[in-house]
């Protein structure tokens, strides 16, 4: 009964299905949103991390759903993109609709390539458009196309577009209304004989199992994407030897026919200019892709998106953070009775929103600039500049992008490495770009850099010490990667074949829309996630709360000046440095009391190899949802309150005068530079582990959490061990 | 569909700006496949138009449009120098 009427209510809902599909760069996304406007959704296909772009739109007065493939070259599925597509196409998508009518998206100057894969499409037997995009680009070539002739020959409305601009939109709208009333299929390849007998006898071996767009696949992908039943494989090698023994290559077959058929079908269609000019591609390609002049240019963008990711968004994160504080400090007026619930509310609820939104800035703006980059079509030629020096390492050259934004924050970072499609590359990247120096690793070489180092050592060995230290996870994360690529991501590499877009003028509202969207899907999915964290160290920051250890820290603060408690508390009424010295020491002690400092105190004895006291492991520790808290947590254990920043004297004095009980200082040099190592490795950032979840799923980032941290902390005890060997 | 008598040359062996007909292939099947798709097919011409700064990859320019690819993935593709 239930199933019966939740169908109902499915058919109700079930609007018609437009799919667009097509090579790479042939202005997919650009004709989706012409078609959908703002109406439109992005999220995640199960179980895989491609990103699935749905929205609606209005086809002769009637609301349809339409949904943006990922770009494919082929069935052939080399890739989880191209998985994707067949999988949807073929219906076997959980979640998602069999397409009713499938707008196949051809770039127009590159017209035989791009109707490979509408010919594998066509197998599918479902009503087609062909939308022949680029048409400006076409014309400008003076490539002539007879659009009838190619429509009559195909058998599917064949219509000129032009995206980037809007034009042909409406014209593709009728031809969509046309296709799904007429049922327009194009034509499939008139196979010779041995490809028709070899497809029989897998369809009747296998009982009919398959549909003909499936049977296509297993017959010609010799290395094939869909698993085949172990009982089919007998079918399979069957039909290829009918292949074989009619002199037809498995490998090779599909494609040389194919192409074959395909050039019978545009033979007159069109129209090349007889004397081939350089185009404009290729005249800037010899500047931008020169093995010099290429280089200098790309190293200058990159200094432009790393100067606007690290500097730019700089005011307007100090922005966030004085506006958040300054609601903090209103909302924590008005709850002035009630201590417990202030706290909550100020350092959790409003902390919390406030530490989701201060990332924004730098997300916007590196996607500000993925955008541009991409669309431009110059994304690819960095890629081609710097592969080499990534592939050895089961990197690729789009890993690029990411790890440098890394360096200003993590998030943007790996939420960047969508741009790579090669998905054992892409996780191979998200998983080492935090170990890239971010800005919240500052603070922390420049408080224990300048305490200890500068004094000692001088600004210029200081000044090189902080430079060195933001290589240590770079120096870490390519050895890394070489790890997880030889022995924990045991899937087939996909090949690095990337199509050489031509450059286009990146329209600034597809530009913009992207930015909006990526800012709006983090602050919703992520920005959940950092959340729950917030409050969750909060509460562990701020319970059990005894209630006697203010009357205690008060009578120790009393007995050390030589005061009875009443007068003390006579004193700080009146004086406010005296209030503020006590409420500093009952702070401390208040978190000394809390769950995470009780933790601190109980691991201590884990990072007593790295020489760490157990303030610095309370630090350490309330320091992994947000690295950068360590100085504000080290204010407040060194009673000197959690408003001291990195160039505090009086932190830098405490920290320098502070003595294990036997008198001899905390912080020598090899505890210095553990520290530091283990803050430059460790995984201390809930925010970036939110978005691991997220971009790929939830075992991924523990993994990250474990070996990040895992690897910090060897990496502190070998500098402890090291160090102190070789001061002694 | 080899190369007759001649010793085999392979894509990426080509240097910047030669000019070759692919006569066959060899190696791994799955880029092979990838590679025709594109339409890198026997009997086409190509032209390697970039060598990267450090190397590789290479870029080859076809009928229409260009494809970067690894020397390592080039090989697949047995060709003819023109
Ligand atoms: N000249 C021209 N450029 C276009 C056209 N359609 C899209 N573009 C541009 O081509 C680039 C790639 O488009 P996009 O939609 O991202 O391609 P996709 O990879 O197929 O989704 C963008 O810079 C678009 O602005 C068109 O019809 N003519």
């Amino acid at each position: 009964m239930e199933a019966t009427q939740t169908s109902t209510v499915n058919e109700a809902i079930g609007q018609i299905e437009i799919a667009l599909v097509g090579n790479p760069n042939t202005g997919k996304t650009t004709l989706f949103n012409r078609l959908t406007g703002v109406r439109q959704r992005v999220g995640n296909y199960p179980g895989v991390t491609v990103e699935k772009k749905a929205g609606s739109t209005r086809i002769a007065g009637e609301a349809m759903a339409v949904i943006d493939l990922p770009g494919a070259y082929s069935l052939a599925a080399a890739s989880l993109d191209e998985r994707v597509v067949f999988d949807v196409l073929t219906g076997h998508m959980a979640g998602t609709k069999k397409p009713d009518v499938i707008v196949c998206v051809v770039d127009a100057a590159n017209l035989m390539r791009n109707l490979f894969l509408a010919s594998q499409i066509s197998e599918l037997g479902l009503p087609m458009v062909i939308a022949l995009n680029m048409w400006d680009q076409a014309r400008d070539r003076n490539i002539v196309i007879d659009t009838q002739l190619l429509s009559d020959r195909l058998g599917v409305p064949v219509v000129p577009t032009v995206a980037a601009k809007g034009e042909g939109i409406e014209e593709l709208r009728d031809a969509i209304a046309h296709a799904l009333e007429d049922e327009t299929r194009m034509v499939t390849v008139d196979w010779p004989q041995p490809v028709v007998d070899a497809d029989a006898q897998f369809h009747r071996a296998t009982d009919q199992a398959y549909a003909a767009a499936e049977r296509t696949r297993f017959l010609f992908d010799i290395d094939c994407c869909i698993e085949l039943p172990a009982e089919h494989r007998k079918a399979q090698t069957d039909a290829r030897q009918i292949l074989t023994d009619n002199d037809l290559d498995p490998i090779s077959t599909e494609a040389v026919l194919r192409y074959g058929f395909l050039a019978e079908q545009i033979e007159g269609v069109i129209t090349h200019p007889t004397q081939r000019k350089a185009t404009t591609t290729e005249s800037v390609d010899k500047v931008l892709t020169h093995r010099f002049w290429g280089l200098i240019i790309f190293v200058a963008l990159m200094w432009v998106v790393f100067q606007s990711i690290y500097t730019w968004a700089g005011p307007m994160m100090d922005g966030i953070d004085w506006l958040f504080g300054s609601i903090g400090d209103w909302a924590g007026g008005l709850l002035e009775g009630s201590p417990m619930l202030q706290s909550l509310v100020v350092d959790g609820v409003i902390g919390g929103v406030g530490g989701v939104v201060i990332f924004l800035p730098q997300i916007l703006i590196l996607f500000l600039f993925i955008a541009i980059l991409e669309d431009s079509g110059y994304m690819a030629r960095a890629a081609f500049l710097m592969d080499k020096l990534f592939s050895w390492c089961g990197l690729n050259g789009k890993s690029f992008v990411p790890m440098l934004s890394g360096y200003a924050c993590a998030i943007p970072g790996v939420m960047g490495a969508r741009t790579i499609e090669d998905p054992k590359a892409r996780l191979t990247t998200i998983l080492i770009v935090p170990l890239m120096s971010c800005s919240a690793r500052l603070p922390v070489y420049i408080l224990f850099i300048g305490a200890f180092v500068e004094p000692v050592h001088g600004a210029t060995i200081a000044a090189l010490c902080l430079f060195a230290m933001h290589f240590v996870g770079l120096a870490v994360a390519l050895p890394i990667a070489v790890v997880m690529n030889r022995f924990i991501l045991r899937t087939k590499p996909s090949p690095f074949v990337l199509e050489m877009p031509s450059y286009h003028v990146p329209q600034a509202r597809d530009v913009l829309w992207r930015m909006w969207d990526r800012g709006k899907e983090f602050l919703i999915r992520a920005g959940t996630v950092i959340f729950a964290f917030t409050i969750i160290i909060w509460a562990l920051l701020y319970f059990p709360r005894p209630a006697d250890v203010e009357t205690r820290v008060t009578e120790q603060h009393a007995v050390a000046q030589n005061i009875t408690v009443d007068e003390l508390t006579a004193l700080v009424e009146t004086d406010e440095d005296a209030a503020g010295l006590l409420q500093h020491a009952i702070d401390s002690a208040y978190m000394e009391q809390s769950y995470m400092g009780r933790a601190g105190k109980a691991a201590q004895p884990v990072f007593a190899p790295a020489g760490f006291d157990w303030k610095t492991t309370v630090g350490v520790l309330a320091s992994f949802p947000a690295r950068e808290v360590i100085i504000a947590t080290l204010g407040i254990t060194y009673s000197l309150g959690g408003e001291e920043d990195e160039e505090s004297d009086a932190l830098r004095d405490a920290m320098a005068a502070s003595t294990h009980p036997d008198g001899s200082p905390v912080f020598t040099l090899p505890v210095v530079f553990a520290v530091m190592v283990f803050f430059a490795l460790c995984s201390q950032c809930g925010a970036t582990l939110a978005v691991i979840v997220r971009e790929l799923n939830w075992r991924w980032a523990v993994f990250t959490f474990v070996y990040m941290t895992v690897l910090a902390w060897i990496g502190a005890v070998a500098t402890y061990q090291v160090g102190s060997m070789i001061a002694a | 569909m080899g190369v007759e008598g001649l010793a085999n040359v392979f894509l990426s062996e080509l240097k910047r700006q030669q000019r070759a007909r692919i006569t066959g292939f060899t190696g791994r099947i799955a880029i092979t496949q990838r590679l025709m798709a594109m339409g890198m097919l026997p009997g086409r011409d190509v032209e390697v138009v970039q060598v990267a700064p450090f190397g590789d990859p290479v870029t080859v320019q076809l009928d229409s449009g260009r494809v970067s690819l690894r020397r390592s993935e080039a090989s697949v593709l047995q060709v003819e120098p023109a």
